[in-house]
């Protein structure tokens, strides 16, 4: 099957200039990215502050063009601007901080925003916008100004806002940054459930690690390069490296791994605390440790 | 570094390890609410009773919209209580002879993503903005300025860069030092992790416990992840609806995990493991904030402890 997503050796760099507009340095931000995602994938993108990772993201949109190396998305080379709506199409991106991305004063106005500038007939707008609105489960607030709403809601809004535009691949950017753990865990929810319903592949670049538990594959990142790759087992078992690069593991994952330190015998990968009791209460009742 | 600086390196030798003041505060009845008489009202604080004594390192928690940065905005004067009293070492904050610009000094407020209001050209100039309105003499400015850059852990090659050339950590440290240039009693951050990757939350949460423990700051952390705040904090406080609802040493906040699930907020998944362990009949002590203790814990009931199915 063809990627849907395919990155050869990209590399971007940012100039710095000074104040007559002369280069006066350059700073590779992505030093030959290779990356291959299928169609209907969860992908996670780990990385610490300055790793690129958010860089690499704005390419996925054609935000940005790569300076060396090829993008495709959906088939379709980004460094050509004849392709940005296209791809833009294709690929929609939910931002960092909510009040950043939106752009109306009623929730389904605001929704409804891509498709209208895309040229959507309204009949077809109004049957998208109440469809995104219901998938995200921000239905009810309809009518509601999106500044009555909670950080995860807002988030919600920008993600179904997205949605209406039909897109087949959604890159959330730090999505859940600025919000607290019941937002967190909204916004995370709204796109694994847009995952297995709807089919979008679903790019998640962030440094929550709890967040990646959940992705089919986990890429972490550090100065512009590719260093780790795997499920998110793989990835996590591997926790001097992941500190290497800034990144901690979840704490359930140390607790099995200082156990292991300690010669209890359970698997170096849990992710879920259920997964942990699990495995402990049936050591403790075939009572092997000694 | 440039020679003011040496200036007053020499004048005033190597910066002072620390500042030492009690301080207290205290809430009586305070209540808050915005949009009062306009018919949209909201009440953002009911009735909180709070005391802060000096050098304590304090995480408030509390979902969006549970009061915490109202609350904040209270103890350094920007908002006045819509009712009730608060005093701030022994003196009544909305009695007129009150020093309200004193206050601002006194308690040094951070706010979310400090680093977006940096302005200056050079980090050193930005750090002396605020001692600067305070009035000081230009000798105790660049001081104190040099001072708190030391404190935050920002070197010599870094105060005549322009802020904007820092990392994003870095810059988050040099906001973080034009406040402790102001030498505030007590030291106010909101969420002052936002935003970075999990070493950089080390970083500074480690950099406030050092401030804390070595300059004796009283330090209040505002943060709705408390999961990130309890391993540093020795009292936590719990917010929620404009209240203060849970108010102790995070291991025992922890033990309500049902209640704080209730109210948009997590506990540790350190603590979680012991909960369901013992939900399960499993009859295991210790604290457990950490993954280390909670390991420690588990480990020593594998091998001795009881389990009762």
């Amino acid at each position: 099957m063809k990627p849907f997503i395919k990155a050869e050796d990209l590399v971007h760099e940012y100039s710095r200039r000074d104040e007559e507009g002369n280069v006066i340095g350059i700073n590779r931000a992505l030093d030959g990215i290779n990356i291959e995602v299928q169609a209907g994938d969860f992908i996670a993108v780990l990385g610490a502050n300055g790793s690129g990772k958010s860089t690499f993201a704005k390419h996925l949109n054609a935000l940005l063009v790569p300076t060396e190396g090829t993008l495709y998305v959906d088939g379709k080379d980004t460094s050509d601007h004849k392709n940005d709506l296209l791809v833009r199409q294709s690929a929609g991106m939910v931002f960092q901080n909510p009040d950043n991305q939106i752009v109306s004063s009623v929730v389904e106005e605001d929704v409804g925003f891509g498709p209208e500038n895309m040229g959507v007939p309204s009949v077809e707008i109004w049957k998208r916008v109440e469809e995104s609105l219901k998938n995200t489960g921000m239905y009810e607030y309809r009518k509601e100004s999106p500044d009555h709403l909670s950080g995860g809601q807002k988030q919600r809004i920008a993600v179904a806002g997205i949605m209406a535009m039909k897109p087949k691949c959604i890159i959330l950017d730090e999505p859940t940054a600025m919000l607290d753990p019941e937002g967190r865990k909204s916004v995370i929810k709204t796109a694994r459930e847009l995952n297995k319903k709807e089919k979008i592949t679903i790019i998640l670049i962030t440094h929550y690690m709890e967040e990646v538990t959940i992705a089919d594959y986990v890429y972490v990142m550090s100065s512009g390069q590719v260093r780790m790759e795997g499920t998110p087992r793989q990835v996590f078992a591997r926790s001097e490296e992941m500190a290497k690069y800034r990144l901690e593991i979840p704490e359930v994952t140390k607790i099995a791994l200082e156990l292991n330190r300690r010669g209890i015998k359970i698997p170096k990968d849990i992710l879920y605390p259920e997964e942990l009791v699990d495995i402990l209460l049936k050591i403790k009742s075939a009572g092997t440790v000694v | 570094m440039k020679n003011h600086s040496k200036a007053a390196l020499l004048l005033f030798g190597p910066p002072k390890p620390a500042w030492r003041v009690i301080m207290s505060i205290k809430l009586q009845n305070v209540s808050y609410i915005y949009g009062l008489n306009s018919g949209h009202e909201k009440v953002a604080l009911r009735d909180i009773n709070l005391e802060i004594n000096d050098g304590g390192f304090i995480g408030i928690a509390g979902h969006t919209g549970s009061g915490k940065s109202t609350l904040v905005q209270l103890l350094d004067g920007l908002e006045r209580a819509s009712s009730g009293k608060i005093y701030y070492n022994g003196q009544d904050i909305y009695d007129k002879s009150f020093d309200m610009r004193g206050l601002r000094a006194k308690v040094g407020l951070v706010f979310q993503y400090p680093e977006y209001q940096l302005f200056e050209t050079t980090v050193i100039n930005d750090v002396q903005f605020g001692p600067k309105n305070l009035g000081l003499p230009l000798l105790e400015v660049e001081l104190r300025s040099y001072e708190a850059l030391k404190m935050t852990g920002i070197g010599d090659d870094l105060i005549d860069v322009s802020p904007f050339a820092l990392s994003g950590g870095q810059k988050r440290r040099v906001a973080i030092a034009g406040v402790l240039a102001m030498k505030p009693e007590v030291l106010v951050l909101d969420e002052p992790a936002a935003g970075l990757d999990p070493a950089g939350r080390t970083e500074i949460f480690g950099l406030l416990k050092k401030l804390h423990k070595e300059n004796n700051i009283t330090v209040i952390i505002v943060s709705h992840s408390m999961e990130d705040i309890a391993k540093y904090v020795d009292r936590l406080i719990v917010m929620n609806n404009g209240s203060i609802v849970l108010d102790g040493k995070p291991a025992e906040i922890f033990q309500f995990e049902k209640e704080l699930e209730k109210i948009g907020l997590g506990v540790p998944q350190a603590a979680k493991v012991i909960h369901q362990l013992r939900d399960a009949g499993a009859s295991i002590t210790g604290g457990y904030i950490t993954a280390d203790e909670s390991a420690e814990a588990i480990y020593k009931w594998l091998k001795n402890g009881e389990y009762k199915r």
